[in-house]
């Protein structure tokens, strides 16, 4: 091989040489992580695609090619309705999140509300804890007869009947779109504080009010964000399981995440058919995601300009007091009701829909949380402990991956690149029990089967695209050339990334191994799927407790892992900072 | 006609002493005398020790009869402090898929399955997916478990223990101070709307075989689920979430319900005692038996069998018995007296069960389909 100098000579290259160029710790890296990742994420979905066309006999033991899991979906007396139930689950959550996550981003950062500073930090909450948890919260706060409230409002009040029920689809609705309202509030809040003032001002100046400007000016500026807020609180919620088992599922309303679990690990359990159906709920969510990546985030900044400017503050009068009563109630119902009701009802021996303060105990505590005492429950004693070691290795090992994986999708722009920022992309799209399902099927004969190390492996496939996205945020802030500036000096790319590229990214990949850290303790949809004998998660051990104990016992662990979790965003905003937190 | 026994005939120091007497029982019971013990136990230990460990899935041996069974295992065997017993729960269908696929797999996790699941053992079976069993215990079982009806396979499937569906209610919720069930007619009353469970069919073998069993001993069962659907029931699967149901009095009747479940309430909170009540039906009480068999290919196939001869022995039978208020079909057995005010009497209660639990799998599809189209 012959290569021409600046100076018009030709240098002959040597065979050997030219090997050696290829073969270089970047592009082994870079080939190392393209086949892991490619592995992790595109194996499982192949499986779960070939499953789907296998064909369980009456035996429950033998399969045949067909398409009769395709048709049962259609043809099945639950399947269809739980399909219908999953989308008006999803469309009500989406309503309801955007509500209150554009109302209290628009709050926060475009008005006069007091206190609004202090009281952003708070409205992220429901994020990070454990929608799970909100649900058993929400059904001794206000289900069906047994609620606290109901209770209270028959003692108090004498109203016959449920003043509130939450044990039905509207419950789920509502606790799912609380519980997601901050992923709304996190998009919307950024273009509302990078708004370019004049165009707000130009509304004002022409006569309109405060409220005619909002709806016409600001809101339809920041309408990208908010639709891609919704878009991912719509697949989000169609995907989550821990809400409608324990809110709907047994009153009658099932949904495609219930009815998944079901011919997973149920009586009449069909791996294959739960392949159809997850192939079938993977299609929705994928679509969306496509579409939100596609054509609305790219329009998401096109509000923002190059100029330095700070959005005007809108004086709501007296208004503000109203505004900061809607953020301390948003507050009151999402974070602190539920909190309490399970603190009051962990207290109790047996749940008996009163506060009965002659029984209160914390033997509860001691059961769920001590594994030295006699009667411990080891689900969940094994299930906090497993999670912690879950929660260190996996965001360890995937903020390690979302670093390298990073690097080359921005510093080597390629088609490898390309591909690797697909492959970041597709595990967002798929829900977390869906991909549990291909990992269980494709794992199954191997030895990480029924291990932490299928739970690991589902958790950051699932989720490492987090990190990976808090990563590429810092990094596209840093200039290229001081990789450059490295490797000129002679410094290989290992120890350019060990130098340069690392201490650079220390805040992103503290930031989103905090995140993943949070996400893993609180995980439940890949868990339930993947445990095994001795790997119970925490979010197992508390459907462990829901399942074959009872709603005390239940609630002492849901209040550990509620505890446990608020101490980690404590930590996450203290280490992290403010904008770690939105960002 | 079945016997209706009330909570209320018994002390509640007789109640709650049942763990502790369990705990006695084990203590009483473990210490290791070579004589007691039968050949085939005697030939296990040694690789039972060498295994190191055990792993029993089923859906039914709660935390604290798992723990006291261990310990009694551990004990009886002399088989070290080292030794794991692990009691892995899981619901009744769980347990089938995990092992079905397990199998199908070729990759274990578990030594032995406890479920009942007729069908699908048979089926396993069938396919040699069991260890064959050499049990000292079995002869004493096998008659009884045969006189009740109940299916077993051995040298590769038996049945240790029984448990059988009752009307559960709390008496102290509105409109349940005077009521009192002995038949189906009485658990699907008109007056009983807006009280009632469901036992949610698609999820369990039991409740199938239960709903089987009752239909061919003459309850007309479209009948049944069109009076149980007009008391407009929630729809519940585990017996657990359930009896927390009956305590609330969110569903203060469930008239398939377990005395087990009752006492391991009553366990936490004494004063359920004088609330809680159960009965028996007079169309006569479905025994649920509960095979178990060592998965060929189990990391464990020694500590497996030999647990298996624990839960056959007298003193095995007693530590689940008081733990879960379950059933034996041991020759000449009789309950520890603290399980006494729990257990219907098998002597005088009507017994019902199915003629033939292997093909009842079949029936499985059109009871469910018949059962969602009037529930789901």
């Amino acid at each position: 091989m012959s290569v021409q100098t600046a100076a018009g000579t030709t240098l002959q290259i040597p065979a050997t040489s030219r090997w050696r160029s290829l073969v270089t710790q970047e592009s082994v890296a870079t080939l190392v992580v393209s086949v892991i990742v490619g592995a992790a994420v595109i194996l499982p979905l192949l499986v779960l695609v070939i499953s789907s066309f296998r064909v369980l006999d009456s035996s429950g033991f033998d399969t045949a090619w067909g398409l009769d899991n395709y048709v049962t979906l259609y043809t099945d007396r639950v399947i269809p309705k739980a399909f219908v139930n999953t989308l008006v689950i999803s469309a009500g959550s989406t309503v309801l999140a955007t509500f209150f996550g554009v109302s209290l981003a628009w709050i926060n950062a475009r008005t006069n509300c007091p206190g609004r500073d202090r009281l952003e930090p708070y409205n992220l909450i429901p994020f990070f804890l454990s929608p799970f948890v909100g649900a058993i919260a929400w059904h001794n706060l206000a289900g069906g007869k047994t609620g606290l409230l109901n209770s209270w409002a028959h003692d108090y009040f004498g109203v016959q009947g449920n003043l509130v029920n939450v044990d039905n689809i509207y419950g789920v609705i509502w606790v799912t779109g609380l519980f997601f309202a901050p992923l709304v509030y996190l998009f919307v809040v950024g273009s509302l504080r990078r708004m370019d003032p004049s165009l707000e001002d130009s509304a004002r100046t022409t006569g309109a009010g405060v409220v005619r400007t909002a709806m016409t000016v600001t809101l339809p500026l920041v309408a990208p964000g908010i639709l891609s807020g919704a878009i991912i609180v719509f697949v989000t919620s169609a995907g989550e399981f821990g809400v409608p088992f324990k809110l709907s599922a047994p009153y009658g309303w099932q949904t495609l995440t219930t009815q998944i679990f079901s011919k997973a690990v149920g009586d009449d359990a069909n791996l294959y058919l739960g392949a159809a159906m997850s192939m079938a709920l993977g299609i929705i969510t994928v679509l969306l995601i496509w579409i939100q990546q596609r054509y609305i985030a790219p329009r998401s900044f096109t509000t923002v300009t190059g100029k330095g400017f700070r959005p005007n503050v809108i004086d709501l009068g007296g208004w503000k007091w109203l505004a900061l009563a809607f953020n301390v109630l948003f507050l009151l119902v999402a974070v602190l009701l539920p909190i309490l009701c399970l603190l009051v009802v962990s207290l109790h021996p047996v749940w008996q829909a009163e506060i009965i303060p002659a029984d209160l105990t914390l033997h509860n505590y001691v059961r769920t949380l001590f594994f030295w005492a006699p009667d411990h429950i080891a689900a969940a004693t094994n299930g906090i402990y497993n999670s912690f070691i879950l929660a260190f290795a996996g965001a360890t090992i995937a903020m390690v991956l979302s670093l390298v994986v990073s690097y080359m999708i921005h510093r080597t722009k390629g088609a490898g690149a390309r591909l690797l920022d697909f492959l970041c992309v597709v595990p967002v799209g798929f829900p977390g029990i869906v991909l549990a399902m291909g990992v269980l099927v494709t794992y199954i004969r191997t030895p990480i089967y029924a291990t932490l190390w299928i739970i690991l492996l589902g958790y950051i496939t699932r989720f490492f695209p987090y990190g990976q996205r808090n990563v590429s945020s810092v990094m596209l802030a840093i200039s290229e050339e001081l990789d450059q500036s490295s490797r000129m000096a002679g410094a290989s790319w290992f120890t350019t990334l060990r130098r340069i590229t690392i201490p650079l990214l220390k805040p992103g990949i503290f930031a989103g191994w905090v995140l993943l850290f949070i996400i893993f303790l609180r995980e439940l949809s890949i868990s339930i799927i993947l445990y095994g004998p001795g790997t119970e998660t925490l979010s197992v051990g508390v459907y462990y407790l829901t399942n074959y104990e009872n709603e005390t016992l239940t609630s002492a662990l849901s209040m550990a892992q509620t505890v446990v979790l608020l101490v980690c965003v404590f930590v996450f905003r203290r280490i992290a900072g403010r904008e770690a937190l939105t960002a | 006609m079945g016997l209706r026994h009330s909570a209320r005939t018994f002390s509640t120091a007789a109640l709650v002493a049942a763990p502790l007497a369990a705990a006695a029982l084990i203590a009483a019971t473990a210490t290791v005398y070579a004589d007691d013990l039968t050949p085939q136990e005697k030939a296990l230990i040694a690789g039972a020790k060498q295994e190191g460990s055990v792993t029993v899935l089923n859906p039914q041996f709660s935390d604290w009869t798992g723990q006291h069974l261990g310990e009694g295992f551990i004990k009886r065997y002399g088989l070290g402090a080292n030794f794991k017993f692990n009691n892995l729960r899981k619901g009744t269908g769980a347990t089938v898929a995990q092992t079905r696929q397990e199998i199908q797999a070729g990759k274990h996790t578990v030594d032995i399955l406890i479920v009942s699941a007729p069908g699908f053992f048979d089926e396993a079976a069938k396919r040699g997916a069991f260890e064959k069993l050499d049990s000292g215990y079995w002869k004493n079982h096998e008659e009884g478990a045969k006189a009740a009806g109940q299916y077993s396979d051995y040298p590769y499937v038996v049945v240790p223990f029984a448990y059988s569906f009752q009307p559960v209610w709390n008496s102290s919720c509105p409109g349940m101070e005077h009521f009192s069930a002995s038949s189906y007619a009485d658990v699907v009353k008109p007056e009983l709307k807006g009280k009632t469970i469901a036992s949610d069919l698609t999820k369990s073998f039991t409740y199938d075989n239960t709903a089987l069993s009752i239909e061919e001993n003459g309850v007309n069962l479209a009948d049944l689920w069109t009076k149980l659907k007009a008391t407009d029931p929630l729809i519940e699967f585990r017996t657990e979430p359930k009896m927390q149901m009956v305590i609330s009095c969110q569903r203060p009747l469930d008239m398939w319900n377990l005395t087990g479940r009752a006492y391991q309430e009553i366990l936490k909170k004494p004063d359920l005692l004088k609330v809680l009540k159960w009965g028996t039906y007079k169309e006569g009480q479905v025994m649920l038996g509960n095979q178990a068999a060592v998965i060929k290919g189990a990391p464990h196939p020694n500590a497996a069998k030999l647990f298996i001869e624990y839960l056959l022995s007298k003193p095995g039978t007693d530590v689940f018995v008081v733990g879960e208020m379950m059933y034996s079909f041991m020759k000449d057995y009789t309950p520890p007296k603290e399980a006494a005010p729990y257990l219907f009497d098998t002597k005088t209660t009507k017994m019902i069960g199915l003629k033939d639990w292997v093909a009842s799998q079949a029936k499985f599809k059109q009871l469910r389909a018949d059962w969602q189209a009037k529930f789901q």
